[in-house]
């Protein structure tokens, strides 16, 4: 899609400001619906646009996603623009800084149409903890988008923007493009710098593309995986992945591990399980390996992450940024009330938790054996990629879930995260790609995980699915623009 | 966990909790427990905490650099004095 839309730009068949209006006119129509925005950036894009267009009309040279619109999550910095983080606590706080990935791609002229819709703090599987109300599934609206960067998936699978950027912690890119029929690239921890990303849990958190195909999804991480000293845990990307999107496959070997099939509805595992018939079609051969840890990984999951949240978290007091509460007779009132008061449920269930865990007393039982799990789970990753190159497991246990879905039991909610969780816990790579639909029309993902930085190898196997299956599992489903309509 | 336990976090996590949400919170923070208490259950052999992408310290030197202005960061305050955080004792 992104080399189509730049193809029109530079052939003059389309100008970047006809196309952001474009866009713009389809997010008023469509956006009712899915509600997919939190906040649009009209004079920022068209600032962008008619920039881009002055350089195409002076015969200039144009980069791959210059004049292309695109989306942020709302949990990704940008100066001067309102950064929510879908939560009631920062409603109206504007960053003065932006965030390392929007900073690279503005160098890029790339034109921002506005922030997305998430779960509160990037805490849930369904975009339904938003203050802002949930994004819908453009597949069908009666279902969610998935979470928490729904809102991202909602607008690119809805064709409201081009391509867009998410957040994964334990799956927040990967389950969200499965269920919308997109490819979602979850980098190895490190890759893509967290710079003026709003932490939830720090050492699992990352950036990535969430994309219409696992080329585009290349070219933008490639755009943004690069070297910032402001991360201190950043190291980029090993190479360039463009230019191995067609390399061959066929002395490739994919793992294929149990425990990560014992989940999944039936429906999805025969998807799968027919995806790994076709790599072996192409010359691939599967291999069977075990990760016993795995079993343990969501368990380790939300001991870590809401301990970091906890922290993290603590910062929301009222002081410096966001809402403060009314009404307060001394100093710790007033943090406790804002505090109350501007969190929604999830999110203080997540920093009690966590506040739990790292307590006296129970720090050793959780917080630690925690952290020597995940020590474990690490090995055990690195040990399994001795055996094969890539391991291919579901995605997501089911397909998109109805909405209301995560006011039911929470621990039910957990679950759905079980394939997408061990991998931020061993801190690889993994890329979400579509491999089918269920009865109901909903799109199946499939996950591919591969050793650290190992991106170019992810999205060359994604690429090649692709190509040999002639891209029929990316569906529009809804009027929005596309460049083969243009 | 009980009630008086479910108060004392919720002090440290600077929260308030309203009687008619104990119960309710009390059982979903009881579930999650026993869920992650399930961790205890798994073996592990080497207590060594891995590394997850082999990181490397970086060293940089000492250098007075410039910041931000200060009108900047006072921006999204909700009050402030004199270039400061500002904050009343009480607020009816």
């Amino acid at each position: 899609m992104i080399f189509k839309f730049n193809e029109l730009l530079k052939n003059r068949k389309i100008s970047s400001l006809e196309l952001t209006k474009k866009y713009f006119d389809a997010i008023k129509e469509m956006d009712k619906t899915l509600n997919s925005y939190v906040c649009l950036s009209e004079d920022e894009a068209f600032k962008t646009a008619k920039l881009v267009d002055e350089k195409i009309a002076k015969g200039e040279e144009i980069d791959l996603l210059e004049g292309l619109p695109f989306t942020l999550k709302d949990n990704i910095s940008t100066k001067g623009i309102e950064t929510t983080c879908c939560s009631k606590i920062l409603k109206g706080y504007v960053p003065i800084y932006d965030a390392f990935v929007w900073e690279k791609l503005k160098e890029k002229n790339a034109v921002l149409l506005g922030k997305t819709n998430m779960d509160e703090f990037a805490m849930g599987s369904t975009c339904e903890t938003s203050c802002f109300k949930g994004a819908k599934n453009p597949h069908n609206t009666d279902y969610v988008p998935g979470g928490s960067s729904g809102g991202v998936s909602a607008a690119v699978a809805g064709g409201l923007c081009a391509y867009g950027l998410g957040s994964d912690t334990g799956g927040s890119i990967r389950q969200p493009a499965s269920f919308c029929g997109l490819v979602g690239l979850k980098p190895t921890y490190g890759a893509v710098s967290r710079y003026g990303l709003v932490a939830f849990a720090s050492s699992l958190d990352q950036i990535g593309p969430i994309t219409t195909s696992a080329r585009d999804a290349a070219i933008v991480f490639d755009a943004i995986a690069q070297k910032d000293i402001q991360d201190s845990t950043n190291k980029g990307a090993k190479e360039k992945t463009v230019p191995h999107l067609n390399d061959p496959i066929s002395s490739l070997k994919i793992g294929v591990a149990k425990e990560f099939f014992s989940y999944g509805d039936e429906e999805v595992l025969k998807h799968v399980n027919e995806a790994l018939k076709t790599y072996e079609k192409m010359g691939a051969t599967i291999v069977e390996i075990s990760l016993p840890l795995v079993d343990y990984a969501l368990m380790v999951y939300y001991i870590i992450a809401c301990a970091e949240a906890s922290s993290n978290l603590g910062r929301y007091d009222g002081i410096r940024y966001g809402m403060r509460e009314g009404g307060y007779k001394n100093f710790h009132e007033m943090i406790c009330k804002t505090r109350s008061e501007g969190f929604g449920k999830e999110v203080k269930r997540r920093i009690l938790l966590g506040t739990y865990v790292l307590s006296a007393g129970f720090y050793d039982a959780y917080y630690k054996k925690a952290q020597l799990v995940r020590g474990a789970i690490v090995k055990e990753f690195r040990d399994a990629f001795e055996k094969c190159d890539l391991i291919l497991t579901p995605t997501a246990p089911s397909t998109a879930f109805k909405a209301g879905f995560s006011s039911l039991d929470p621990i039910l909610s957990y679950m759905a995260d079980v394939c997408t969780v061990p991998i931020n816990i061993a801190g690889v790579a993994a890329i979400s790609l579509p491999c089918g639909f269920d009865e109901k029309g909903l799109p199946i993902g499939m996950q591919l995980i591969g050793p650290n930085f190992s991106e170019s190898r992810l999205l060359n196997v994604a690429n090649m699915f692709e190509e040999e299956t002639n891209r029929c599992y990316f569906k529009k489903v809804l009027k929005g623009v596309y460049p083969d309509e243009l | 966990m009980n009630k008086e336990e479910l108060y004392d976090i919720a002090i440290l996590s600077k929260l308030e909790i309203k009687e008619q949400d104990v119960d309710e919170i009390l059982k979903d923070m009881e579930n999650i427990i026993s869920f992650a208490q399930k961790i205890n259950d798994a073996k592990v052999l080497d207590e060594t905490v891995e590394d997850l992408n082999d990181l490397e310290n970086i060293l940089r030197e000492d250098e007075v650099i410039p910041s931000y202005p200060q009108e900047e960061i006072l921006k999204n305050a909700k009050t402030k004095e004199d270039g400061f955080f500002y904050l009343k004792n009480t607020e009816k």
